[in-house]
């Protein structure tokens, strides 16, 4: 299909006569088709009229006793491009198109009684039921201001069955050189306002109306190619593109492209890993969620902690899939690095408003985080080297074109900057984590593909000589694809995560002691995805899923230790959904994307549970009795119905509004009475006394693309309520408490706000600016003095921030030289201040400041990034790239958080900060 | 347990000492609120009830700070009213003696400051009795700061009656015994030393404390169990309390479930020794508040209680071994310091004579007598040389 085909704009054939039953007897086996059409040519007095290379030179086998000519060219073409047209004596094929034997209806204007008959008069051959037959006409489409010609390509075969408006295209697109597939490519047709992306094999499936499409393809790193398409029938089209660096050092998040304004979901973002590679670095490492909370609406309490908070959420409502398993700790160190390693992930969605009813279990938001598919053609690797980390990816062709297997390692070396500081107290500390993943993945046919992920990742603290501290996640994947038809698929997926940590200290005293947490779950889930037509696209499926917790114990090291034993039961929970929706295309206008999820949780034992006076606080004080469950005996179920629906409405082509409402339940509850999230948080699951946390969500947004997606803008607003949302009375302790709920206060939650969201995709200067007004309270009212907090009302989260303005911008100075900036400011987060003290039955006790009614100071911080990339020599080994980075230049002293000690009989405030200080770093990166 | 939350600051503060920093900065005192504090439990004992108030103070200043100047009352519902009179400066006690009936109407605090801002307590009532019927002292181990400990438990055992909750106070008074008994003591004559015979016990005191902290019990899980075995106080046996006689009188008060759930969030909170505080902060509410101004913080608990108490005596021999006394609570070294030395210890009444010393120098120095840390030959360092009117030996 190299060359220009033969433009047919139309055909007109007033006449068509094809009156004998002559019949053919042709039986071979591995003819080919020219052989056959040669062979019917001998055996009768027609002629066929074709180009060689049209015909397919495979063998084929045919038994034909006796039939009719028609049979047989419409078996022999059957899985060909080709149609046929029989004129007298000569039979003419066509690739692509029919050979239409009529003027459409309404060709000249309207259609009179005397065309009509003679259109239908033919003989029944070649008569066609006008009806449904659209055919397709294309005017050369403009190809104003390009060098290159640009192609045509037709695709498909065709019909004159039922005509669709819209035809499929899909394929792969791969690079030219490495046939690596490429991921997050846009596949546009601007005109049309249609876009597809790749997915992280390359493929692409896009929806074009019949007829001539100009297609043009926009990635960085790869050459934008336009070509001309016209859509016969659903069709394939295999895409290889060159690697070009012309985007050197354009910014991320464009691949959407024009999806923020078309599609139905509201609050998502797509987070590409290859394109956030200029964004400036903390100590070298690239971070892909870090990059998350330059958007609005996600946020992080502060430098060094672990959690992620949500459009007002808590950091327990996100729910972190990577490969489909759940991350329990997506951080390393304390939150400085982050647990995903970047060289091997492809993409990162975010839902943060309208969540998709195939997700659910976490009241906020879903990171829905893919490993990217190993290169199916050649050995390559990615590797980096920075100050703290180094990392390094391999991917491996296991069988050609067909399966591969990706795997990553990062470790730092900060045992040895530890080691080789001045600061003495420091030498014997140890502090240090690694992760590895690996990912495997099989296309066995067109219908089935494999994939499967493993990962593990650890951190270990030894910061006195006496104590060791670490965590560690694991979770494992398989994700089964098949598909029914071209229209239906099925995903089924298995998945098992993990996530424990331990801290064992010991020293000369007598109370060394071993302690430790450990959460099990195993997921099963079924995804059908089913395209009932252009207008309903339905996705249903069930999941189960299993929690095991143990939810913590201490033990005695060595004989000698008089710590003395404890274990808290185990718990155990089954949380299963069923779900349905559909995106429904209700006019041109208006999507509509309507789902509902039924999800039901139950308790389970073996397990001994308290049960309370009602009505009254729960408290070892009001405990009624004790009753014990047998082994998967159901302690108590939970559930409900959950709405998903958002809608889209155009208001002009590049100009849509899109409203959601959600509601979602939450059966796995945090355990932290600390201000931040930390590792040494738990996860409690639902009981008896627990009750599953809800929240319901409304959204509103307004989206408006300029420029051909050169810009896009954006600004939504949300309201969120929450109910028994999971505090704890002033003073609980949490860990090793076997009776939690005495602790536990469940309160409504009120969070809204609005965020705007500017950005600019292409050119020279590119990047984003996003401001968002947001709050998040929470109200703990009771009947009972006890369960109070501030006097009953709506009091400040501790990760309200109202105001929050993050830009990262990207400046390419040449195609090799890129400069990037990032800023971000924040609103100081509530704290909690001592403000006195008192005496009362003879002890000193500090009196304590409503809950939150402070603030630390407003937090801003600019990093700076510089990038070269290696040169551009083809033969070249390896293909480098230079980061250098200084962060938090401006050396703000970020307060992380505010503490009081007592010094001398004085109570002294204090307040800590991560980095304090400009932070440069410098990193090194080359792929092979 | 606490350890934990330790291990984790040592953690924290290595990255804060490797990238960042710690500093001190200034909260705004300017606009700190001060609190009234209340401390009011009235009994059935029959005799002056006594109520505190005081007023929360800087951090960092010393305490206490007694609220003067108050108009106190509790007031009956059924009419009776008592007066309080500010006796010392913040300890308010009824000009009368009464009271509180078990089951009668609900009583209620009402506070009138010298700045004419009025506060008062929920009303509550009395409907619960209180009864020890019988103290053990129990051989037992208990963890201290994580370690477990051996030594002796005392424990209460409430009779069956109405109220599951219980707050505890105790006073212990013990025997204490100096390590040297001494019958000559140093004189100083002219700015001479000199020695005398002893004309004041300093041998045998009697040291007498005040419990510190908040001890409950509750009576869970079954409905109107008694409270059995409570251990109100926990002695180490390495505790120099217990090396000869003690004695402890133990007042049972009963408590309301609010003012039990109260004492026990204040005691969980106070608890938290980690510098970075683990727990999640906050003011404690309780049954106090203000007339005037509802978004008034007031500090403290008006309580109506039963109150019973009892005394318990043992001796360490009837437990252990007298070989396995506790040490003595003080380094005692003796010394021979040179005469000029020795005479500025002795003016400042630092050290106490052991004996003359004879001959030249030895291990203990060169001087003309052996001497010891006073605490080592003088109890009333440590308490009264009298014997309390209760005691009994």
């Amino acid at each position: 299909m190299k060359q220009q085909l033969l433009f047919l704009s139309f055909m007109i054939i007033p006449f068509v006569s094809f009156s004998q039953e002559e019949t053919f007897s042709i039986n071979a086996e591995g003819i080919t088709l020219k052989e056959i059409l040669l062979e019917i040519e001998s055996q009768s007095n027609y002629t066929f009229f074709f180009v060689d290379s049209w015909l397919d030179a495979d063998p084929i086998s045919v038994n034909f006793q006796n039939k009719p000519l028609n049979t047989i060219l419409t078996e022999v073409f059957k899985d060909t491009y080709l149609n046929y047209y029989v004129y007298k004596n000569q039979i003419i094929l066509t690739p692509n198109n029919l050979v239409y034997d009529a003027l459409p209806e309404g060709f000249f204007g309207s259609v009179n009684d005397t065309i009509g008959n003679s259109l239908t008069s033919g003989d029944k051959a070649g008569k066609r039921n006008m009806e449904n037959i659209s055919p397709i006409f294309y005017k050369g489409i403009q190809n104003r201001n390009l060098n290159k010609p640009i192609k045509t390509l037709s695709i498909g075969k065709e019909t004159t069955a039922k005509s669709n408006k819209k035809y499929s295209l899909s394929g792969v697109v791969t690079d030219k050189v490495s046939g690596k597939p490429i991921s997050n490519l846009a596949i546009l047709v601007k005109s049309k306002n249609i876009g597809a992306i790749t997915d992280s094999l390359g493929y692409y499936e896009i929806k074009l109306p019949q007829g001539a499409n100009l297609l043009e393809t926009q990635s960085l790193g790869s050459e934008n190619l336009r070509t001309r398409v016209v859509m016969y029938n659903n069709g394939k089209l295999d895409i290889s593109l060159n690697e070009t660096y012309e985007e050197l050092g354009e910014v991320f998040l464009e691949t959407t492209n024009n999806n923020n304004v078309s599609d139905a979901i509201v609050g998502s973002e797509t987070i590409n890993v290859e394109q956030i590679k200029n964004i400036p670095l903390v100590l070298g490492e690239r971070d892909i969620l870090k990059v998350a909370t330059t958007l609005p609406g996600i946020t992080k309490a502060g430098e060094g902690a672990a959690g992620y908070n949500v459009r007002g959420g808590r950091a327990d409502q996100n729910l972190i899939l990577l490969d489909d398993a759940v991350l329990y700790n997506p951080s390393h160190f304390f939150g400085i690095f982050s647990a995903i390693n970047p060289f091997t992930s492809g993409d990162v969605n975010i839902y943060k408003g309208s969540i998709p009813a195939k997700y659910g279990g976490r009241l906020s938001s879903v990171f829905d985080i893919h490993t990217k598919n190993a290169n199916t053609q050649k050995f390559s690797g990615e590797a980096a080297i920075g100050p703290v980390t180094s990392n390094l990816s391999l991917e491996v062709p296991v069988v050609k074109n067909k399966s591969g297997l990706i795997i990553g390692g990062r470790a730092t070396y900060s045992n040895w900057i530890l080691k080789n500081l001045d600061e003495e107290s420091l030498n014997n500390s140890e502090a240090s984590f690694y992760d590895i993943i690996g990912k495997y993945h099989h296309s066995f046919y067109d219908k089935n593909k494999i994939q499967a992920t493993g990962y593990f990742s650890k951190d270990k603290f030894s910061l006195t000589s006496d104590s060791l501290f670490s965590y560690q996640n694991r979770l494992m994947s398989i994700n089964y694809e098949h598909k029914f038809t071209e229209a239906h698929k099925a995903n089924i997926i298995f998945s098992n995560s993990d996530y424990k940590f331990d801290i064992s200290y010991e020293n000369d005293i007598r109370d060394n002691f071993q302690s430790g947490y450990n959460i099990n779950e195993s997921e099963l889930k079924m995804i059908l995805d089913y395209e009932l037509n252009e207008n309903h696209n339905f996705i249903y499926g069930l999941s189960s899923k299993l929690y095991v917790v143990d939810p913590g114990e201490i033990k005695p090291i060595g004989g000698e230790s008089e710590i003395t034993k404890l274990k808290i039961p185990r718990e155990r929970g089954l949380e299963s959904s069923v779900f349905i929706s559909d995106e429904f295309k209700i006019s041109e206008k208006l999507l509509l994307n309507a789902g509902v999820r039924y999800s039901i949780y139950a308790a389970l034992g073996e397990r001994s549970q308290r049960i309370y006076e009602t009505g009254l606080p729960k408290s070892t004080a009001t405990v009624l009795d004790t009753l014990n469950y047998k082994n998967n005996e159901v302690i108590e179920t939970y559930g409900g119905a959950e709405a998903r629906l958002s809608a889209r409405y155009f208001l002009k082509p590049n100009l849509s509004v899109k409203a959601s409402y959600n509601n979602t339940y939450q059966y796995i509850h945090t355990l932290t009475n600390n201000t931040t999230i930390s590792p040494t948080d738990i996860y409690k699951l639902s009981d008896l006394n627990i009750a599953p946390q809800k929240a319901n969500q409304y959204s509103l947004g307004l989206y408006k693309n300029i420029d051909n997606n050169l810009y896009e803008l954006s600004a939504e607003a949300y309201y969120k309520r929450s109910k028994d949302l999971l505090d704890f009375k002033t003073g609980a302790k949490l860990f090793l408490n076997e009776n939690v709920e005495t602790e536990a206060l469940q309160g409504v939650g009120k969070s809204y706000g609005i965020e705007f969201l500017v950005k600019k995709t292409r050119g020279k200067l590119n990047g984003w600016l996003g401001y968002t007004y947001s709050r998040s309270l929470i109200k703990l009212d009771s009947e009972f003095n006890e369960q109070i907090v501030n006097a009953g009302r709506y009091f400040p989260s501790n990760f309200d921030k109202p105001h929050d303005v993050s830009l990262v911008a990207n400046y390419k100075i040449t195609k090799r030289f890129s400069f990037s900036a990032n800023f971000a400011y924040q609103t100081g987060r509530p704290v909690t201040y001592p403000i006195g003290q008192y005496d009362f039955n003879g002890a000193e006790y500090v009196f304590y400041s409503d809950r939150n009614k402070y603030r630390i100071p407003d937090y801003y911080r600019l990093d700076l990034s510089f990038n070269i990339e290696g040169n551009h020599k083809i033969d070249k080994l390896a293909h480098s790239f230079w980061n250098i980075s200084i962060y938090n230049v401006l050396g703000r002293n970020n307060p992380y958080s505010v503490f009081f000690v007592t010094k001398d009989g004085k109570v002294e405030a204090l307040q800590s900060s991560i980095f304090s200080v400009p932070i440069p770093t410098i990193t090194y990166n080359f792929k092979f | 347990m606490r350890s934990y939350a330790i291990k984790y600051i040592v953690v924290f503060s290595l990255l804060i000492s490797v990238f960042g920093c710690v500093e001190p900065f200034d909260i705004e005192t300017e606009n700190l609120e001060s609190a009234l504090v209340i401390e009011a439990t009235i009994t059935n004992e029959y005799k002056k009830q006594e109520i505190k108030l005081s007023r929360t103070y800087a951090l960092g200043d010393e305490g206490p700070n007694p609220e003067s100047g108050a108009q106190v009352k509790v007031v009956n519902l059924s009419g009776d009213l008592y007066q309080f009179q500010e006796e010392e400066p913040g300890v308010y006690r009824s000009s009368q003696e009464f009271s509180v009936e078990n089951n009668s109407s609900s009583y209620q605090l009402e506070v009138i400051t010298s700045d004419g801002k009025t506060y008062a307590s929920e009303p509550v009532k009395l409907d619960a009795s209180s009864e020890i019927m019988e103290m053990d002292i129990v051989k037992s181990t208990q963890p201290i700061n994580g370690v477990e400990k051996e030594g002796l438990a005392l424990t209460v055992n409430s009779g069956e009656n109405d109220s599951k909750f219980y707050r505890y106070t105790y006073q212990e008074t013990y025997e204490f015994r100096s390590l040297y008994r001494i019958p000559f003591k140093f004189i100083l004559e002219n700015g001479v030393i000199d020695t005398a015979p002893k004309t004041e016990e300093e041998y045998l005191c009697y040291v007498t404390r005040d419990s510190e902290s908040i001890i409950i019990s509750s009576s869970s899980n079954i409905v109107n169990e008694a409270v059995s075995d409570f251990p109100v106080r926990f002695l180490s046996k390495e505790n120099p309390a217990i090396s000869y006689r003690y004695s402890l009188l133990v007042k049972q008060y009963s408590l309301s479930r609010e003012a039990y759930t109260f004492y026990e969030v204040l005691n969980e909170l106070s608890g938290s020794e980690s510098l970075f505080s683990q727990n999640q902060p906050g003011f404690v509410n309780g049954n106090v508040f203000s007339v005037d101004n509802p978004n008034e913080k007031v500090l403290g608990y008006f309580s109506v209680s039963a109150v019973d108490s009892h005394r318990v005596f043992f001796n360490f021999t009837d437990f252990y071994d007298r070989t396995e006394r506790p040490p003595y609570p003080y380094n005692c070294t003796i010394t021979r310091p040179e005469y000029p030395v020795l005479l500025n210890a002795v003016e400042n009444d630092a050290v106490s004579l052991i004996s003359q010393a004879n001959g030249g120098a030895d291990s203990e120095g060169m001087g003309p007598y052996r001497v010891v840390p006073k605490p080592c030959v003088d109890c009333r360092v440590f308490g009264v040389n009298v014997k309390p009117d209760f005691w009994e030996d």
